[in-house]
């Protein structure tokens, strides 16, 4: 055993202190470069999601590159992992102790008669490698560039996102939130749009051509049902409805304004009409609207995702595009954004969104809509020139039988069945 | 022949029975410093210390008479402590035996000068047995020859025949001499200097490897620079003498050095230190050669090395090396071989082991350049 010694033992202690130093500076620049190969991938993944792309290879691009950046950052922390014999030379030629810690190493299982004097030099000259000097605590420049990364993922996913969906659109009326939030909705497709408009009431809002106004149709959604030519006390009455508390669900969501007594439907009822009592022939009634409405090739842009829609809208019911999904979550049902038309991008909603937000603020009416004491349906019908070419724009989907949970099973035969057959 | 009288006159040595026999005599008279004294840090600080003092003296005390050539003094005292043997090669004039006479004075040495000429026998250097009466009694008893003395001046060692020359082989290797069957030890130190002139080489015998290679250093005396030149003639030719101060007490001189050397010996040496040595000396071997190690080098052939070098260096370059680096250690105030020890000694170290071929000799090829381009190639080893 070899003889111990306090100068010995110090050496030791600071040569394991420097080793360790040093692993954990290239362990974490292992991690840092790595980490940033893998962000880098994530990123990868974020822009194939933004872009829909459903083909595999930017997946398998984004994975390998996870992978390579994981490899990569333990070949990294391999490759400046330190032994010992590596850190003490290091720690020699850092310190200019001219091999002296080398040596020690050397000798360190035997009893030569000068090591003792080998340490007590060591010793002597300790301020030269202290290990504030020969490796002062820092973090790897890895880490900018790891930082970087992560700040353009985040960039990158906050561009990219999808855009917030509501989680029913009853959350909306119920008063939470700005106007401008209320009056932004996101876009959504043609059937799920016509279902919000027949669940409102705001079926007349329905807009039969944007292209009349100059607003897209998303303007016209992006007020709730709520008539554009409506007063600021018309757009403060929404929120007063108590439908805030029905259930998420469509069907929740029928059977709620079937049972409100308040009728908070007349508030959607922007044509100075009294509201009526809604009645399962007055939502059939909306649902023929809804089939021809959908018929229209300006509003009813074919989602793929859609796919149980009926093209000719004579299914029973009439209503089966929504109701097939009444299992899934209120946010499931409106899919997502379809895509953007020229008349509906964003940048032409935002004039009238703000200055809807301005008047409504100012207490001055939002601008007016042509046209508006005509029905949109009706004027829709009135229009048979559009009905056979959008008949043709629709592609043939398979028919699906709707799924009704049993519970709502009578619920939805009572609301689809035609009374007026 | 023995121009300077040693301090104390030569009395008859009584013979050692056998080699064993007197390598145990050596042994057990060797005034190594004890181990349990370097043990201690203290101790050993001190040793170094003092170690470093001495020849920082007696480097001053030589460069009193000898002006320059301060690169040769210290290459001179390096193989001193390390215990070999220097061959000085350099013209006439240029001081030669004046280094090894101020030598012997500053070390309180006794000292020796043999003049080798083409008449000299091997008995002139060894000594012989010669008939003595005492009283009554005659016998033969033996007259040690000029080659009892610690400080051993061979000048101009390449004029005596190759039988005389080998007279010095076993006294300089084993430090002892067999005469009539009887082994005489020699007085420790003993240290060798010859000097080998360049020019008159007719009627020289050049002498043969195997003496060569047991010189520990090989060290070239030019000619002095102009500056030195001018304290030369100014110094040397007036009335002032200069007095070399001794650097040991007379009677504790002997017994002084080699606790020093044995201090050297103790130095400490790194693996890759000595891996690097070893690899230097594997270099200088032509890989042609007959005589070529088996295994792969860590440095790779040079191609010079290849054209102009017939046989390499012997494994007591590698310990010359390793010795002068170590005495270059202690002169730099440390217990540890570094690189740049073992780099400084490289020349003297290697250079009359390199055994040139006709090619080189043609081209004018001198070996210091041949050992400083494998430095250079050796410096990647630098860890």
């Amino acid at each position: 055993m070899p003889p111990f010694s306090v100068g010995f033992a110090h050496v030791q202690a600071r040569v394991r202190d420097f080793r360790h130093r040093l692993n954990a500076f290239g362990a974490q620049d292992g991690l840092y470069r790595g980490g940033t190969v893998v962000v880098v991938a994530m990123v990868v993944k974020l822009v194939v999601d933004a872009r829909h792309d459903q083909s595999s290879l930017g997946m398998t691009f984004a994975t390998l590159l996870a992978l390579a950046g994981i490899f990569a950052g333990i070949a990294i922390g391999h490759r400046r992992w330190l032994s010992v014999e590596e850190a003490v030379h290091l720690l020699d030629r850092r310190g200019g102790l001219e091999d002296r810690l080398t040596t020690l190493l050397s000798h360190r299982t035997g009893s030569p008669i000068l090591k003792h004097l080998l340490v007590q030099q060591l010793l002597q000259i300790a301020p030269r490698w202290e290990l504030a000097v020969v490796a002062p605590r820092r973090v790897p420049r890895s880490i900018f560039v790891f930082a970087g990364s992560v700040l353009t993922m985040i960039a990158v996913a906050y561009f990219t996102r999808p855009p917030a969906i509501p989680t029913s659109p009853l959350a909306a009326l119920s008063g939470g939130g700005t106007l401008q939030d209320r009056y932004s909705w996101p876009d959504r497709s043609a059937d799920s749009n016509a279902d919000g408009i027949r669940q409102h009431g705001g079926s007349s809002l329905y807009p039969s051509r944007t292209g009349e106004t100059g607003l897209s149709s998303g303007t016209v959604r992006n007020n709730h049902g709520a008539s554009p030519n409506s007063t600021s006390q018309q757009v403060t009455v929404a929120p007063q409805t108590s439908l805030a508390h029905a259930p998420a669900s469509p069907m929740g969501v029928h059977s709620a304004r079937r049972s409100n007594p308040a009728g908070a439907t007349p508030a959607f009822e922007a044509n100075g009409r009294a509201p009526k009592e809604p009645t399962p022939g007055s939502l059939n009634a909306h649902d023929d609207t809804r089939t021809s409405t959908r018929s229209q090739p300006q509003a009813s842009k074919p989602d793929s995702r859609s796919g149980s829609r009926n093209p000719r809208g004579d299914t029973p019911g009439g209503g089966s595009s929504s109701d097939s999904r009444n299992d899934q979550p209120p946010t499931a049902l409106y899919g997502r954004t379809a895509p953007l038309t020229e008349s509906a991008s964003p940048a032409r909603n935002l004039p009238v969104n703000l200055a809807v937000t301005a008047r409504a603020a100012t207490g001055s009416a939002p601008p007016q809509l042509p046209d508006q004491h005509v029905h949109p349906i009706e004027r829709d019908v009135g229009a048979p020139s559009l009905r056979p070419s959008a008949e043709h724009l629709i592609p043939d989907a398979p028919i699906y039988k709707p799924e009704i949970a049993p519970d709502y099973e009578p619920l939805v035969r009572r609301i689809f069945s035609r009374d007026d057959e | 022949m023995n121009d300077h009288a040693p301090p104390d006159p030569p009395s008859p040595v009584p013979p050692v029975s056998s080699p064993a026999a007197a390598a145990r005599s050596v042994a057990r008279k060797s005034p190594h410093p004890p181990e349990s004294t370097l043990a201690d840090p203290q101790a050993a600080a001190e040793h170094v210390a003092a170690f470093r003092e001495t020849v920082d003296r007696i480097r001053a005390e030589l460069a009193r008479a000898i002006i320059g050539h301060s690169d040769v003094l210290e290459q001179i005292l390096i193989a001193l402590f390390a215990g070999g043997h220097v061959l000085i090669e350099g013209v006439p004039g240029t001081g030669k035996t004046l280094i090894v006479r101020t030598l012997g004075q500053a070390l309180t040495l006794s000292f020796n000068r043999i003049q080798f000429t083409i008449d000299l026998m091997p008995a002139d250097i060894t000594g012989t047995r010669m008939f003595a009466e005492h009283g009554d009694a005659r016998e033969f008893v033996f007259v040690r020859g000029p080659v009892f003395a610690h400080v051993l001046l061979a000048d101009e060692i390449n004029r005596a025949t190759p039988k005389t020359q080998s007279a010095l082989l076993e006294a300089m290797a084993e430090r002892q001499v067999t005469v009539s069957g009887n082994t005489y030890r020699l007085p420790a130190p003993f240290f060798v200097l010859a000097t080998l002139n360049p020019i008159e080489m007719e009627g020289t015998y050049p002498l043969p490897e195997a003496q060569l290679d047991r010189f520990l250093f090989k060290v070239f005396l030019p000619y002095p620079t102009s500056d030195e030149m001018q304290r030369i003639i100014s110094t040397t030719t007036t009335t002032a003498t200069s007095d070399v101060t001794p650097a040991f007490p007379p009677r504790k001189a002997a017994a002084r050095i080699e606790a020093l050397k044995a201090l050297v010996r103790q130095v400490l040496v790194a693996p890759h230190l000595e891996h690097y040595a070893a690899s230097l000396i594997r270099a200088t071997i032509p890989t042609d050669s007959k005589f070529a190690p088996s295994g792969p080098s860590s440095l790779p052939p040079d191609e010079m090395i290849q054209r102009y070098v017939s046989f390499g260096s012997s494994p007591r370059g590698g310990q010359a090396l390793l010795l002068g680096a170590k005495v270059r250690a202690l002169l730099a105030g440390r217990v540890n071989v570094t690189y740049d020890d073992i780099d400084r000694v490289a020349v003297p170290a290697l250079n009359h082991r390199l055994v040139l071929n006709f090619a080189a000799r043609a081209d004018d090829v001198d070996p210091r350049m041949l050992i400083q381009r494998l430095l250079n190639a050796a410096r990647r080893l630098h860890r």
